[in-house]
């Protein structure tokens, strides 16, 4: 009697099972991928990897073991100061070579990795750099923006690098990557990008709390799992309703603290993550606020150098955004121009400001370059996304240009020191 | 269905094998009385056995008792690594800075430091004005302390300077415990950046930048440069698994505690089978916490990530490591130095009193003010000097204070600004004319 009535209780129970989970085999399978989750880990990746936080410079390249080899583009890795390069930053000057820093966003880190054979060629064209050989040192970082720039330079001089010249080739992450990255999440607008998701994690008892409390689940879900898939309780429906049941009984107590944990990421109200807060009236008081970060960065960048005997030369990266910049045929359209892009708005709204702080800029002597008209000839395509890059013709294209301007505005130093160019020798 | 009592009293007499019918009826209550006699008897013996169980397994009722309630105070932050994330946060530009005041408690207005990039020390974006003197301080603890309790006395101090007549001081308090070289450099570039002004920047530090490194730093493989409490303040972002693992034990800390609340209530606190279970779960829980703890603690022995350590360096010698120490001591007020000039600010850097006792210790850090502090003073100092930093060495002041009997605040705020009334007089100050 007693077995029939067990044996009919086994069979209603499979029928549930079969019922809930589709089949046998489906129940069984999600056991199994309860059973080897790792408690510690969930939630997936916690951040990029490709990044990581820096105490003076908030935000560089994970760096790759000199053992894995150069891995980027085939010729540089990211050397253990966050940079991609081929070797540290901290180089010293002497009388036969020419230490010249780039930095700069993902274009100059682009332009840096690309074209600075062509950009050599051309400086060794000026008298005064003739019988050296140039050593660049590649500080681009992609999502770089004031005042990272000064903060690099500042950061590698009190470690003892020395520059004869710094080129900076920047404008579009400073204004454009606020707007989207920090304000919308209460982040302030000078902060790194990715500041926020690197550091997000540092929210506080409460946050660190509740992730324990998901591992504990976790871990519940785990031994549950372990012990419903082991014999003989594997083979009976009965301890397998059960065990489902518990299941996900823990795993709607999971999604409970995942949404607290949710909550209280949306909330992020931790100085760490955010800095000090800030509010706009409008998307014009972000822009000038932005503009005028990028602008003010740049003169004490300029001083710093100045001050250290280093010439630095301040280009404004070119944009596909800004009207008239550049002849665009079809195909380059389709791959650069994106309708509505965020960039592509912040890019008309403040390049002209930018563009318009070249007389400010010439007053507190920085040798300031608009490039944005640099492709205003160039039919062929260039840009090939929809944000900024491009191709290799167009870092090549720069590099001429650039090297051509600072041997102009050296040559114009020398006739007249407020013409640009730094008053260093 | 259950049996009835008369088959029940039937069947048991004619067990009994007494061969007469008797007509054994219980009534309702009977029945009850007797369940309830049996329960209580029941839960007596198991009461009885939990509680031999409990005393054999603590001791004494008393000592389980002690055990609870010691549970039931515990605190979820007692872990010093946990609480240690409350005194200091992360900051993208100058590695870590205290604690902010919550905007929840203290309105946020210009004047208060919760809106702050440097909290709680004043609001540093200040414009220059006639008839203001905006003077910065910077450094670690010792300048720290300088800028909360002694403000006023330099401001009498320098106010005999003619230089800075019909100006009222006002201070912008830049230091922070442990900060050191290159702290200090980044954190003056970044408030410039944000538009901050300043007429002097006094700099006063050295001890931290020789001590720090040399306890800190080196021997946990963090980059010299690097801020001193960097490795543990960024471990909890860069490593999840340790994360989960703080997480997991105070997680299972507040559970410890919020049961042993239960049981130590009544009636549960009466009844030693609820003790015995609640002992049960405490033994688990406690198994628990010393695996997430062991599990935690192996992780911060693990090699440390790029993130937590900055690139790698290598010291032949002690002597070598003492060197770095010095040299980016130097080269940043340098730094700072020639930063201060180019944007019209006077910067005056100053080596700070050195404790007697810390020279007299035989530990590293004894060992590393013993070492570094002369060279500080004649070396290096030549090479200040040489850069044109206004540099004056204070070193000596603690010894200064005993002789004088003068709290060596004083004396250190007046030998200051005679330093700087000094220099004014040697080089008067373009912003004054």
């Amino acid at each position: 009697m007693f077995l029939i009535i067990w044996g009919t209780i086994e069979l209603v129970s499979l029928l549930v099972i079969i019922f809930k989970y589709g089949s046998w085999e489906m129940h069984l399978k999600g056991l199994r991928v309860a059973a080897v989750l790792v408690p510690d880990r969930p939630g997936g990746i916690i951040y990029p990897r490709s990044k990581m936080i820096h105490p003076y410079i908030g935000v560089v390249r994970q760096p790759h073991l000199p053992s894995v080899g150069l891995t980027i583009a085939g010729q540089y890795r990211v050397t253990e100061y966050g940079f991609v390069d081929v070797d540290s930053p901290i180089q010293k000057r002497a009388p036969d070579r020419l230490i010249v820093g780039i930095m700069g966003g993902s274009v100059a880190r682009q332009f840096a990795c690309n074209a600075t054979d062509l950009l050599e060629e051309e400086l060794l064209k000026c008298p005064e750099f003739s019988g050296r050989k140039c050593h660049f040192v590649r500080l681009g970082i992609d999502g770089c923006k004031q005042p990272q720039q000064l903060m690099i330079v500042n950061h590698l001089l009190s470690q003892g690098a020395e520059f004869d010249l710094i080129v900076s080739l920047d404008g579009l992450n400073e204004i454009a990557l606020p707007d989207h990255d920090n304000l919308p999440y209460g982040i302030n607008s000078a902060y790194p990008v990715d500041w926020g998701m690197l550091t997000q994690k540092y929210v506080g008892d409460d946050y660190v709390e509740l992730l324990g409390h998901s591992t504990h689940i976790r871990r519940q879900q785990q031994n549950l799992a372990r012990w419903a898939l082991s014999f003989p309780q594997v083979y009976s429906p009965i301890v397998q309703v059960l065990c489902g049941n518990e299941h996900d009984r823990l795993v709607d107590e999971l999604t409970v603290c995942f949404q607290q944990l949710s909550r209280l990421n949306d909330r992020r109200k931790v100085y760490a993550a955010l800095g000090p807060p800030e509010s706009f009236e409008s998307t014009d008081a972000l822009h000038e606020h932005c503009v005028e970060i990028w602008y003010r960065s740049s003169v004490l960048l300029h001083r710093v150098c100045l001050a250290n005997n280093i010439r630095y030369f301040h280009f404004l990266q070119p944009n596909q955004y800004l009207p008239g910049s550049k002849p665009m045929g079809p195909q380059e359209v389709a791959a650069a121009i994106e309708v509505d892009s965020r960039t592509g708005a912040a890019v008309k709204a403040c390049y002209p400001r930018m563009q318009a702080k070249g007389p400010s800029f010439h007053e507190a002597g920085v040798a300031f370059t608009d490039l944005t008209g640099v492709f205003s000839e160039v039919t062929k395509p260039v840009y090939n996304d929809g944000c900024c890059h491009m191709e290799k013709v167009g870092d090549l294209i720069m590099a001429k240009a650039i090297g051509l301007r600072i041997c102009q505005l050296i040559a114009a130093s020398h006739a007249n020191p407020r013409a640009g160019g730094n008053d260093a020798p | 269905m259950p049996p009835d009592v008369d088959q029940v009293g039937t069947l048991s007499d004619q067990a009994a094998g007494h061969g007469v019918r008797k007509s054994l009826r219980w009534t309702w209550p009977a029945r009850c009385a007797a369940f309830l006699l049996i329960t209580i008897v029941l839960a007596i013996v198991v009461e009885g056995l939990s509680l031999g169980i409990l005393v054999i397994h603590a001791g004494s009722w008393q000592q389980h008792r002690d055990r609870r309630e010691r549970a039931a105070n515990q605190t979820t932050e007692s872990w010093p690594e946990v609480a240690q994330t409350a005194s200091t946060m992360l900051h993208p530009y100058v590695g870590s800075v205290p604690a902010p005041v919550k905007t929840e408690t203290v309105p946020a207005t210009d004047d208060n430091p919760a809106r702050s990039t440097f909290v709680n020390q004043g609001l540093p974006i200040q414009r220059r004005a006639a008839d203001r003197l905006l003077i910065g301080i910077t450094g670690g603890s010792a300048a720290r302390r300088l800028s909360q309790d002694a403000t006023q006395v330099l401001a009498t101090e320098l106010s005999s300077c003619p230089d800075f007549a019909g100006r009222t001081c006002h201070f912008v308090l830049l230091a922070t415990d442990e900060y050191k070289q290159p702290q200090q450099l980044m954190l003056f570039n970044y408030q410039l950046s944000q538009g901050a002004e300043f007429d002097l920047l006094i700099n006063l530090d050295g001890l931290n930048e020789v001590t720090l490194p040399i306890t800190g730093n080196i021997p946990a493989g963090l980059n010299t440069c690097y801020p001193n409490d960097w490795g543990q303040t960024t471990v909890e972002v860069t490593r999840t698994d340790y994360l989960h693992n703080i997480g997991l034990i105070k997680y299972l800390n507040q559970r410890q505690r919020i049961s042993a609340i239960r049981a130590g209530s009544f009636p549960s606190s009466l009844s030693p089978t609820a003790q015995l279970i609640w002992s049960y779960g405490q033994i688990q829980r406690e198994r628990d916490i010393a695996d997430a703890r062991q599990k935690a603690d192996a992780m911060t022995r693990q090699p440390a990530t790029y993130c937590g350590s900055g690139p790698p360096e290598e010291f032949h010698s002690t002597q070598e490591m003492y060197d770095r120490c010095i040299d980016l001591w130097y080269r940043s007020s340098i730094l700072l130095h020639r930063e201060c000039e180019i944007n019209n600010i006077r910067y005056f850097h100053f080596l700070e009193p050195i404790p007697r006792r810390t020279l007299e210790a035989q530990d590293a850090r004894g060992k590393a003010i013993s070492a570094c502090i002369p060279l500080m003073q004649t070396s290096s100092r030549q090479q200040l000097k040489d850069a044109g930093v206004e540099f004056t060495d204070l070193s000596d002041l603690s010894m200064a204070a005993r002789e004088t009997n003068v709290t060596e605040e004083v004396i250190l705020i007046k030998a200051m600004a005679a330093s700087i009334q000094q220099a004014f007089v040697r080089v008067p100050w373009e912003g004054s004319k």
